[in-house]
């Protein structure tokens, strides 16, 4: 099967699989509004000091939310023996990697877009001209976080203490992520013009860029084995 | 094959080199402590430095070693290539501790302050946490050919992720604390260049000899547990 | 064969008490280095001992009271309650500031209450090196030691295991 095609079978597979069961975005979402809720109280609800925490605040909810999303990407494919089919099916296992990583980017990227509207309503955020640029910063982080998560996630799912393991390597690897995220979206916020934070989404993009290629390359791999 | 010989050169080695790497680490510890002047602005707190520089290079040098020898693994596939790299990763952890706790101890009278989101400091928190997450997934996994490439891919991508975790790491720190403890390095007196050398020199040949004989360690360890395997299945068999 | 190998076990344990003995050397140079160039007296106990040859004093500059000179500086050193007055002849020097923690070289004169001092040095904080040298030497040894142990038992289990061997197959 030609690489493309394969990339196309495998998210149209998962995002079928998640229309029919909806059981992933919905409990995400709901994950990602208790965190936010939870953090909003364990700050300062001060006037004053909340526009300066709400960019972390999104971060640090958005990624608890990736820990629990992309943690149980390959969970579903050890039902009925998947994962062993995708094995030894005579397809490119980097396209598997990458249909996989589309699909966990395409469902993190749903749970984020119908988060943005309860953000201006809670927080009393202005964000509506500043959409395209808050969209593009998240989707470069998603993409960074959703990169690392597949692979940690098809690293984990064979293991013991699976739920511990993927978030002890996921959190300190992406670091750069979430630096690069909540730096970007402070600077969007707060209306800086885009050279001011252009070099954290530069950031941002190289780090998908690396992870993405070395986890196309080892992904082989982890699959053979 | 590979691995007759590797232990067989290890067996030659490793007594040279442990010895050699002692003989190194005692004079460079009594220059470092004796001999060795103090500096002009740090006094004699400058000594700490002849012990946490060598050991924070030979974490490096182990981690380095740990991302060889798991692309030697993904390429060859051989079990003693992986207790290589699986014994690296522990000198390396044992290497980062003493790094980090040593720099916190020279931090504290030279800044005044145990810890700073300083870019070399965060990188080996990462280093370590990455290492001990790698230790960690490999006690999770009950089979032995999934554990190697497992750890292996961890230590892979690990490895491409240091470098900008530092450099992030780097812009972060230069946009939310402006330089208010100067970084700056120790001015190198010829005095306090011959303890850093030998220990420097020391510390890397004990890497060296630590990783052989951790190396065999995990090999007879696996033999052992094969050896009582294959005892249990004989027995199984005479039912 | 079972002599040979219990043989060796005895060598691990023979080499490391030489490493012992000398890291105990270097330790006792260390110290007898530590006594003879950097330990200090107190101002406290410059005061109750009041020794009369070239001695060291430690304590911080207080406040207010440092002039600087070219070849002459002037200030107060205290530690806890006591203060002694501080004539410091010698070039001048970046480390001497306010506040600073310094140990002084010099004479001490009872009758004046003033130490004359010839050299000045910031505070050798001994305690941190002693603590980062016990951190990293210490751990090390045991690591070392428990891995090399360890090597050995495990051949030895099995050279023994090997003779179940036959039964089994």
């Amino acid at each position: 099967m030609p690489f493309f095609n394969v990339i196309k079978w495998i998210v149209w597979k998962d995002l079928l699989s998640e229309i029919r069961s909806r059981e992933t975005i919905s409990s995400l979402f709901f994950f990602a509004l208790n965190v936010i809720l939870i953090f909003s109280f364990s700050f300062s609800a001060d006037r004053d000091i909340m526009p300066i925490l709400i960019p972390g605040l999104i971060w640090v909810a958005f990624g608890f939310t990736s820990i629990i999303g992309l943690g149980k990407s390959f969970l579903a494919e050890t039902h009925h023996d998947c994962l062993l089919y995708l094995q030894m099916a005579p397809i490119s296992k980097g396209a598997i990697y990458l249909g996989k990583l589309s699909g966990n980017l395409l469902l993190m990227m749903i749970v984020e877009i119908i988060l943005f509207p309860m953000m201006i309503l809670f927080f009393n955020l202005d964000i509506l001209a500043k959409l395209p640029a808050l969209l593009l910063v998240s989707f470069l982080a998603t993409t960074g976080l959703s990169a690392l998560g597949t692979l940690f996630s098809a690293l984990t799912v064979q293991t013991r203490a699976r739920e511990v393991m993927f978030p002890l390597l996921l959190l300190p690897l992406s670091v750069p992520v979430f630096i690069g995220a909540v730096e970007s979206t402070a600077g969007v916020l707060n209306g800086q013009a885009f050279s001011f934070y252009r070099h954290w989404v530069e950031l941002l993009f190289v780090f998908d860029m690396v992870v993405t290629i070395t986890s196309f390359w080892v992904f082989e791999f982890i699959l053979n084995d | 094959m590979i691995t007759q010989r590797f232990l067989g050169k290890c067996r030659k080695l490793e007594g040279p080199i442990g010895a050699l790497a002692g003989v190194l680490i005692f004079v460079g510890l009594y220059l470092g402590l004796v001999v060795s002047p103090a500096d002009y602005y740090q006094g004699e707190v400058v000594r700490i430095m002849y012990v946490h520089v060598p050991f924070a290079k030979c974490a490096m040098l182990a981690y380095i070693t740990v991302f060889i020898g798991s692309c030697l693994y993904l390429w060859k596939k051989d079990p003693i290539i992986d207790n290589f790299s699986h014994a690296a990763a522990g000198v390396g952890v044992f290497f980062t501790a003493i790094a980090l706790i040593t720099g916190s101890i020279w931090a504290k009278p030279t800044w005044n302050t145990w810890w700073t989101w300083d870019p070399r400091l965060v990188s080996f928190m990462i280093l370590l946490l990455i290492l001990i997450g790698y230790l960690m997934l490999r006690t999770f996994v009950d089979d032995k050919r999934k554990e190697a490439t497992y750890a292996a891919v961890l230590a892979i991508i690990g490895f491409v992720d240091l470098p900008i975790v530092y450099f992030s790491v780097e812009w972060w720190r230069t946009l939310h604390q402006p330089l208010s403890v100067s970084m700056r390095g120790v001015s190198i007196a010829p005095g306090m260049l011959k303890p850093l050398l030998f220990m420097a020199i020391g510390t890397s040949l004990l890497l060296v000899y630590m990783v052989m004989i951790r190396t065999q360690m995990l090999y007879l360890q696996y033999l052992l547990e094969a050896k009582r395997g294959g005892l249990l299945s004989n027995a199984e068999g005479m039912k | 064969m079972k002599l040979g190998e219990r043989e060796s076990l005895r060598i691990i344990y023979f080499r490391w008490a030489i490493v012992l003995i000398i890291l105990g050397a270097i330790g006792v140079l260390g110290y007898l280095r530590y006594e003879k160039e950097v330990a200090a007296f107190s101002t406290e106990a410059l005061l109750r001992e009041r020794p009369n040859q070239v001695v060291r004093v430690r304590g911080t500059v207080v406040p207010g009271t440092l002039i600087k000179g070219e070849l002459e500086s002037v200030f107060n050193l205290e530690e806890g309650q006591t203060e002694i007055a501080v004539r410091y002849i010698g070039k001048e020097d970046d480390n001497l500031r306010e506040l600073k923690q310094m140990v002084l070289q010099g004479i001490f004169d009872p009758n004046k209450m003033a130490f004359s001092a010839d050299k000045i040095s910031p505070n050798p904080h001994y305690g941190f090196i002693l603590a980062a040298y016990l951190v990293s030497i210490v751990p090390l040894v045991f690591f070392l030691f428990g891995m090399e142990r360890k090597m050995m038992m495990l051949s030895i289990l099995i050279k023994e295991e090997k003779g179940y061997q036959p039964e089994g197959s």
